[in-house]
């Protein structure tokens, strides 16, 4: 009984001291409190409330179904975006179970897309990306079609994408 | 039983082959009156150990031979494991609190209002959306998950062989 009851205290003891982390609170431990960041954060109460509330439209529902969170970390300048985007990219290099999947570096853009994947279901995706507007993090958690999302816009939104030479 | 039985099993009980019972008779015989005159010499030694094993230890003696043997300073060690063990928990939950309110005080923009929170998601997934029409148009999604899964079943496949 007592070694039931230490089990269950030291377990109790992991999983509370080590919260989920993600690239996106990594960075904000290190960033967190520069005045040109502004980060928002999305949990899975929110995208409840926003279902039950019917708000958005059915597409949006549908693209967000499944999510756990959405962490967007922004600059609002451009000053110092190629340091946040490199320090990004480090944190992003030192999680092995992540996978890059697309990166891209030219004048106008930097961009970098990883994503975990367990059990064949992909639970986390993060895009990193500079531009003339600056830089930005969107760390995405939960059960995650890549499919819907992809089908969510009919039109590219990603200005600096469009500049992309198709190969 | 005759005096020649009862000579035979002081024999053997001289050299421990009795049985309990056995040993029970000789204790009764030898603690009657009418002995024989060469075994009255075996009397007080029988009743010797009848009055010995008639004195019961205490209580306290005997369930401190019986109890399993615990190392020295046991409570005190039971007393420092058991806070060590509480220490540990506050500890966690401590760090755990602290890292939750650093969380909520970074993330200062953290959408109250589901308004905003439409937007801001719109916004987002829309942008999520475009770069994975790039990359779809690309094809480079089944190439990368493929490799992923590949990477795993080699590594799984490697594990088993081992």
């Amino acid at each position: 009984m007592k070694k039931i009851v230490c089990f269950g205290l030291l377990a109790t003891l992991v999983s509370l001291s080590s919260p989920a982390q993600t690239p996106a609170t990594v960075f904000l431990e290190k960033y967190g409190t520069e005045d040109n960041l502004q980060a928002i954060s999305i949990g899975e109460k929110m995208f409840d409330r926003i279902k039950e509330q019917d708000l958005g439209s059915p597409e949006l529902l549908n693209a967000i179904e499944g999510l756990e969170n959405i962490q967007i970390i922004a600059s609002k300048d451009t000053d110092l975006s190629k340091e946040y985007y490199n320090a990004a990219c480090l944190i992003m290099e030192k999680s092995k179970d992540l996978t890059e999947v697309y990166s891209v570096k030219n004048d106008n853009l930097q961009l970098l897309v990883k994503v975990r994947e367990t059990k064949g279901v992909i639970n986390e995706l993060i895009i990193v990306s500079e531009d003339s507007k600056g830089f930005s993090l969107i760390n995405l958690t939960g059960d995650i079609d890549l499919e819907l999302l992809a089908g969510y816009s009919s039109s590219l939104n990603f200005e600096e994408l469009k500049k992309l030479p198709d190969n | 039983m005759n005096t020649q039985e009862i000579k035979q099993l002081l024999e053997r009980y001289w050299v421990c082959k009795t049985s309990l019972e056995e040993e029970q008779y000789l204790f009764a015989f030898f603690s009657g009156n009418e002995l024989p005159e060469d075994m009255k010499i075996y009397q007080p030694l029988f009743a010797l150990i009848n009055r010995q094993s008639a004195i019961k230890a205490p209580k306290r003696l005997i369930n401190r031979i019986t109890e399993p043997l615990k190392p020295p300073f046991y409570p005190a060690m039971k007393i420092a494991a058991s806070v060590l063990i509480l220490l540990t928990v506050g500890v966690g939950f401590y760090t755990h609190y602290q890292q939750e309110k650093q969380m909520d005080r970074i993330f200062t923009d953290t959408c109250a209002d589901p308004q905003d929170a439409v937007k801001e998601t719109e916004r987002v997934i829309a942008k999520v959306s475009s770069v994975l029409q790039l990359i779809e148009k690309k094809n480079i999604w089944n190439e990368t998950l493929d490799s992923v899964r590949q990477e795993k079943t080699d590594f799984l496949h490697k594990k088993l062989q081992k």
